[in-house]
């Protein structure tokens, strides 16, 4: 990825072919943090949305000093997965969805059929992460795969650093207990021998 | 050694949370336990198989069309707007009140060296006013949209990623009961949409106990990077399924688990021509594969389907792989018939039980349809010796003979192997290395050491590789 900082000193100067450039280079990757945390596509799609659009319209509040750009749109994203999680359980449904049964035309990547068909095809890892508490799920995916050291994970978090590194070994362990039985029991079996 | 590390401290050493004190410490009993230093890999590995798998999900997941920047530009333009506003409006009132403080600092000297002999005029302040050059640069900025950087920063990203379905008439009626439909996954190139033109079409297999998304993320960074900086040309990859109950086909064919040369070489290959934009000739044709057998298989026996092949940390010699064999006696304790005792066996084991069902197929024997490489006597697992010769001859050191016996050549093949992986020693692949050169076979190997394993590496030389070999043209 390209270094944004001259795209967002000229958005923070109001050209908004920044913003557009800025947008695209991180849109996948924020939809992708979305979907590790939510494990939905449809959520996960609103809540990167979300976060884009807050962190584009408020760029003004981006201090380069505090964290890099990525780190403070993953907090922004973690933030909105969060909101995303609480409303989960309340019985109502999301704006977009309900514009979507209004009439629009099905998104044939969001079909319940396609989400069936990529429940199908992901990994058993992906079940084991889906399968984690929030708040392991969070380290784990930052961690394993957005690549971020502790420190901008107790950032992302708004936790202490030693709470971000107790949450990756819990984390990690549920994992081992999940995934090793059926994969990774050889030492387990070769020490008990 | 006294006392072995515990299960809290090799989590806490996998995930780097160990004081440089405490990983000092760890680092030196695991110099002299070879035991932990075991029990440690089995954390490597499945802390890469998180890293891994998980990447290669979240990578083959992209957000709809409905996610564009457009959707938000107008409330970004309002939000934009009102701060923009508020900061001028804030600097301006800020100026405002210095203005005043100053004057009334200098009101009240006036009056005091004129003794408040005459009043004096409030002196006019001019409050915020909405400023105009925001509007202007607002609908400046709206006219121009469309503007060349930001389309560049969309087409940078624009290879994609997408799945297909294949219902395989050689795998059907396998007796091991795997299904016959299959989905596979597409890798097109950025220039896919527009150009129109044909591409080649590299065919990247997935390694024992892995599945099709495995190689996705490293093989379509490298060349996504490699075609970002000019270093490569464009081309299709596709990754096929070679998984089954026995969680790796070996891509080999037999009654038990189907036929899965004619499934890739054959019908997989037939339907991405009749799908995609295809150069559909073999000298368009490659094939790579990490824990790379099956490629470099499928690569001796139908030369005639893939011309380049570029196997990566293949396995030349399954003799010369003591610690996998040693495992894998150490964890058969009893003979086993049935499909769930199947799976409380490690990998080790596993990988030689599913090459048994490719190679040492037996019809009469269900639940499982082969015979077995392993036996107890005694209470001590055994290799059973015919069927272990059938394996041994499953090896790339032993199957060249075969592909020197048919007519055809690959136009061009690379070795590329982490030599660093501690499993296998680095003198079986450069013995591999002489007999290919010995029988006249060209060819080339690539050795790096990356201190990770084998498999888990930089995949640019293979887009190099077959950038360089493929041919392009129709």
């Amino acid at each position: 990825m390209t270094d944004p900082t001259a795209l967002i000193q000229r958005w923070q100067a109001g050209d908004q072919r920044a913003a557009e450039a800025l947008y695209y280079q991180h849109r996948e990757s924020t939809f992708r943090l979305a979907y590790g945390l939510l494990g939905n596509a449809a959520d996960a799609e609103e809540s990167a949305q979300d976060a884009l659009n807050y962190a584009l319209t408020r760029i003004n509040l981006f201090d380069p000093g505090r964290a890099s750009f990525s780190t403070w749109l993953h907090t922004i994203t973690v933030s909105r997965c969060r909101d995303r999680q609480r409303r989960r359980f309340l019985p109502r449904l999301s704006l977009a969805r309900w514009r979507r049964r209004g009439g629009d035309a099905p998104d044939p990547a969001l079909s319940p059929e396609r989400q069936a068909e990529q429940a199908e095809t992901r990994s058993e890892v992906w079940q084991a992460v889906q399968s984690l508490k929030p708040n392991y799920r969070e380290a784990i995916v930052l961690r394993y795969w957005a690549g971020h050291t502790y420190q901008e994970m107790a950032t992302i978090l708004d936790c202490p650093l030693r709470t971000a590194q107790s949450r990756v070994r819990l984390a990690y362990s549920q994992l081992r207990t999940t995934l090793a039985p059926a994969g990774y029991t050889v030492i387990d079996d070769e020490k008990a021998l | 050694m006294t006392q072995h590390l515990t299960e809290e401290q090799f989590t806490s050493y996998i995930n780097h949370t160990l004081t440089d004190a405490g990983r000092e410490t760890m680092d030196r009993h695991l110099a002299g336990c070879p035991d932990c230093r075991t029990f440690l890999a089995g954390h490597e590995a499945l802390a890469r198989r998180i890293q891994y798998d998980l990447g290669a999900d979240l990578r083959a997941a992209s957000p709809s069309t409905r996610m564009n920047f457009r959707a938000i530009a107008p409330r970004m333009k309002r939000s934009r707007r009102v701060i923009m506003f508020a900061r001028q409006s804030n600097q301006l009132m800020a100026g405002a009140v210095t203005l005043l403080l100053l004057l009334a600092l200098g009101f009240g000297l006036y009056m005091l060296i004129n003794n408040l002999s005459q009043p004096l005029p409030v002196p006019p302040v001019e409050l915020a006013e909405p400023a105009p050059a925001v509007n202007e640069e607002a609908g400046q900025a709206e006219g121009a949209s469309a503007d060349a950087e930001s389309v560049a920063a969309r087409r940078s990203d624009q290879s994609r990623l997408e799945s297909g379905q294949i219902t395989s008439q050689a795998l059907a009626g396998n007796l091991i009961g795997d299904p016959a439909t299959r989905r596979y996954w597409v890798y097109l190139p950025p220039g896919y949409d527009t150009s129109g033109r044909r591409y080649p079409v590299v065919y990247a297999l997935h390694g024992f106990w892995l599945n099709s998304l495995q190689l996705v993320t490293p093989l379509g960074e490298a060349l996504d990077e490699l075609l970002a900086a000019g270093q490569a040309r464009e081309m299709i990859v596709v990754y096929p399924d070679g998984n089954n109950r026995f969680r790796g086909s070996q891509y080999r064919s037999s009654p038990t688990v189907g036929d899965y040369e004619t499934y890739i070489a054959g019908e997989l290959v037939e339907q991405i021509d009749a799908t995609y934009r295809t150069l559909p000739q073999p000298e368009s044709r490659g094939i790579t594969g990490c824990y790379g057998n099956g490629a470099l298989h499928l690569a001796f026996k139908h030369p005639d389907v893939f011309s380049v092949a570029a196997p990566v940390s293949a396995v030349y010699d399954f003799e010369r792989k003591p610690q996998q064999l040693e495992m894998a006696l150490a964890s058969y304790q009893r003979d086993i018939s049935d499909l769930h005792s199947l799976d409380a066996l490690p990998w080790q084991t596993r990988e030689y039980i599913a090459l048994a069902a490719a190679v040492a197929p037996n019809p009469d024997k269900p639940p499982l349809y082969l015979d077995m490489p392993l036996t107890v006597v005694d209470g001590q697992a055994q290799i059973v010796p015919e069927v272990w010769e059938k394996i041994l001859a499953a090896a790339p050191v032993n199957e060249v003979n075969e592909y020197l016996d048919q007519p055809e050549r690959l136009r061009a093949l690379l070795l590329y192997q982490d030599a660093g992986d501690v499993s296998i020693p680095v003198e079986v692949i450069r013995d591999f290395d002489r007999l290919l050169t010995s029988l006249g076979v060209e060819h080339e190997l690539l050795e790096v050491d990356t201190g990770e394993g084998r498999c888990w590496l930089d995949y640019s030389p293979v887009v190099q590789f077959m950038s360089d070999n493929l041919v392009f043209d129709e």
